[in-house]
C-alpha cells in the first residue's frame, strides 16, 4: 500500500518512543508485531534489508548472549550445580535489547520505502525549513554510500595482495585502521564536494523554493495515523 | 599468459546489451599491450574482468592456466597490479613510506630487504623527499606515482593501468615511460588502458581497439 511519508513518520515516531519508554518483554514484542505489520503494509523489502544487515544481526545476538551470561541480578533460571548461569533479569534485558533494535530496524525500513524527494516534501509541509529537511535526507543517503566505500576498500586491500583471513590476531586492530581511514576520508571528501557543488548551483540563494508536487493525505493515511495515536494512548494508559 | 575463452559480459541492469560478446583473446604477459576505444565501450570493464573483480556471464578467463573464478582476490592481486583511474581509492596509510610497507607489516613479512625495496621504489618514483607526508595531501599525479610504487612492492607479473597518464605532467609521464621500459626489459608486461594515443603508440607492442561488443588488434610492432 502507498502511504504518505507523514503517515509513516507518525507511527514510526510513536513506536520508537514506546520501545524506549516500555521495558516489559511482552510489550516490546507487541510493538515489534505492530512494526512488522506496518512494514508489510507498506511492502518494505524486509528480506533484502535483513540480508544486507546480517552482520549487524550477529552483533545483536552477541550482545544478547553477553546480557544473558553477565547479568547476575534477578531470579536464577538456569543453574549448573551451585553456579547461576542465566537469570530472569539477564534474559529480560537481553531480549529487550534485541527487540528494541529490531523495532528500530523495522521502523527505518518503513521510512526507507518513501523516495527522498517525497520525504523532503513531507518534512517541508510539516513546516520544517527546506535546508534542514534536505540536510536530513542527504545525511541518510550517506549511510549506503559508506557501506559501498567499505566494500570498495576491502577489495582494494585484497588487490594489494593482503589475505585478510590470514592476518595475525595482533595485527587485526591495525588492519581496521587501514580499512576505516580511507572510508572516512572518502566520505568527508564526498561531503565537501557535495557542499561546494550545492553552493555553486545557488542553493539557498535567497528565493523561496517552490515545488510542483504537493503531497495530500488520503483516507488510508488518516486511518493509519489515527490508529497509531489511539494505540499509543492505549499503551500509555495500560 | 592471460586467456579469455568465449567471454561474454553484461551488467545486470543492461543484460540485453553485453559489453563483451563471445570474446576469445590471448594477452602475453611479457609485452606492453595498449587498449584504446571511445568512452563507454567497456575498457575499464575489460580490466576489471581480468582482475576477477567482475565475473563473465559466460566463458572463462585463465591466468597462467588457472581459472580466475578459482583464485581468491588477494592471490590475483599479488600476481597482477591494478591502478584505478582514481588513485585515492587505493591509498590506505597516513604516510608515504607506510603506504608501501603496511601490507608486509600486517602480514608480518616485513624485512630489511622489503624496506630496501621500498626505498628504491620511492627514489625511482621521485617520492623519497617527502616520505613522511600524508598521501592524501599529494597531487593526483604524485598519488598515481605512489600507488604504482605500492603495486610494484609485490613485484607483480603483470600490471593493468587504467588511464595512467591522466593528470600527469611531462616529468611524471617520463617516470611512467621508464617504468614500462624497465618492466619490458625484465619481460614483465602490462596493459595500458588509455585515451592517450601518442603514449600508447610510443610504448605498446600491441594495440587493441575496443568498440561495442568487440575487441580487435589494430597494431602490432614487430
Amino acid at each position: 500500500m502507498q502511504l504518505d511519508p507523514r503517515a509513516k513518520m507518525l507511527p514510526v515516531c510513536l513506536m520508537t518512543s514506546l520501545a524506549i519508554i516500555r521495558n516489559s518483554t511482552f510489550e516490546l514484542f507487541v510493538i515489534l508485531i505492530l512494526a512488522l505489520s506496518l512494514a508489510f503494509l507498506v511492502r518494505a523489502s524486509l528480506a533484502k534489508v535483513f540480508f544486507k544487515l546480517r552482520h549487524l544481526l550477529s552483533t545483536f545476538l552477541g550482545i544478547f548472549i553477553v546480557q544473558l551470561i553477565f547479568n547476575r541480578s534477578g531470579e536464577a533460571l538456569l543453574t549448573a550445580g551451585n553456579r547461576v548461569i542465566v537469570t530472569d533479569s539477564g534474559l529480560e534485558n537481553g531480549l529487550g535489547f534485541v527487540l528494541r533494535m529490531m523495532i528500530i530496524l523495522l521502523c527505518g525500513t518503513v521510512l526507507a520505502t518513501s523516495s527522498s524527494q517525497d520525504t523532503v516534501n513531507s518534512l517541508v509541509q510539516l513546516k520544517l525549513p527546506y535546508t534542514l529537511a534536505f540536510m536530513v535526507i542527504t545525511a541518510i543517503s550517506f549511510i549506503p554510500l559508506m557501506g559501498r566505500e567499505v566494500s570498495h576498500t576491502l577489495v582494494s586491500l585484497q588487490l594489494r595482495g593482503i589475505n585478510l583471513k590470514k592476518i595475525p590476531a595482533r595485527q587485526k586492530v591495525r588492519a581496521f585502521t587501514y580499512l576505516f581511514f580511507p572510508v572516512i576520508m572518502q566520505t568527508l571528501d564526498k561531503a565537501q564536494e557535495l557542499s561546494i557543488a550545492l553552493d555553486l548551483r545557488g542553493f539557498r540563494s535567497g528565493f523561496k523554493r517552490t515545488s510542483r508536487i504537493k503531497l495530500r493525505l488520503r483516507y488510508t493515511d488518516w486511518l493509519v495515523m489515527a490508529l497509531s495515536v489511539l494505540l499509543f494512548i492505549m499503551a500509555l494508559w495500560v | 599468459m592471460i586467456q579469455l575463452q568465449n567471454v561474454t559480459f553484461a551488467y545486470p541492469s543492461h543484460i540485453q546489451q553485453p559489453v563483451l560478446s563471445h570474446l576469445s583473446l590471448n594477452l602475453r604477459l611479457d609485452i606492453c599491450t595498449g587498449l584504446i576505444g571511445r568512452n563507454g565501450t567497456g575498457k575499464t570493464t575489460f580490466g576489471l574482468l581480468l582482475m576477477g573483480l567482475l565475473q563473465p556471464v559466460d566463458g572463462n578467463i585463465y591466468l597462467n592456466g588457472k581459472n580466475l573464478k578459482d583464485s581468491p582476490l588477494h592471490q590475483i592481486g599479488s600476481q597482477i597490479g591494478y591502478l584505478f583511474q582514481n588513485p585515492r581509492q587505493q591509498l590506505f596509510a597516513d604516510t608515504i613510506i607506510d603506504e608501501l610497507l603496511f601490507p608486509f607489516t600486517l602480514q608480518q613479512t616485513d624485512s630489511c630487504e622489503v624496506r630496501k625495496r621500498a626505498d628504491r621504489l620511492l627514489t625511482l618514483f621521485q617520492l623519497d623527499q617527502n616520505r613522511n607526508t600524508n598521501p592524501l595531501s599529494l597531487s593526483t599525479g604524485e598519488q598515481k606515482r605512489l600507488v604504482l610504487a605500492a603495486l610494484m612492492m609485490n613485484d607483480p607479473d603483470y600490471l593493468i593501468l587504467d588511464e595512467p597518464t591522466n593528470g600527469l605532467d611531462q616529468e611524471s609521464r617520463g617516470i611512467l615511460g621508464n617504468l614500462i621500459t624497465e618492466r619490458i626489459m625484465m619481460e614483465k608486461g602490462l596493459l595500458l588502458i588509455s585515451h592517450d594515443q601518442p603514449f600508447v603508440n610510443q610504448h605498446c607492442h600491441s594495440v587493441l581497439s575496443m568498440n561495442e561488443k568487440n575487441v580487435r588488434e589494430v597494431a602490432c610492432a614487430t
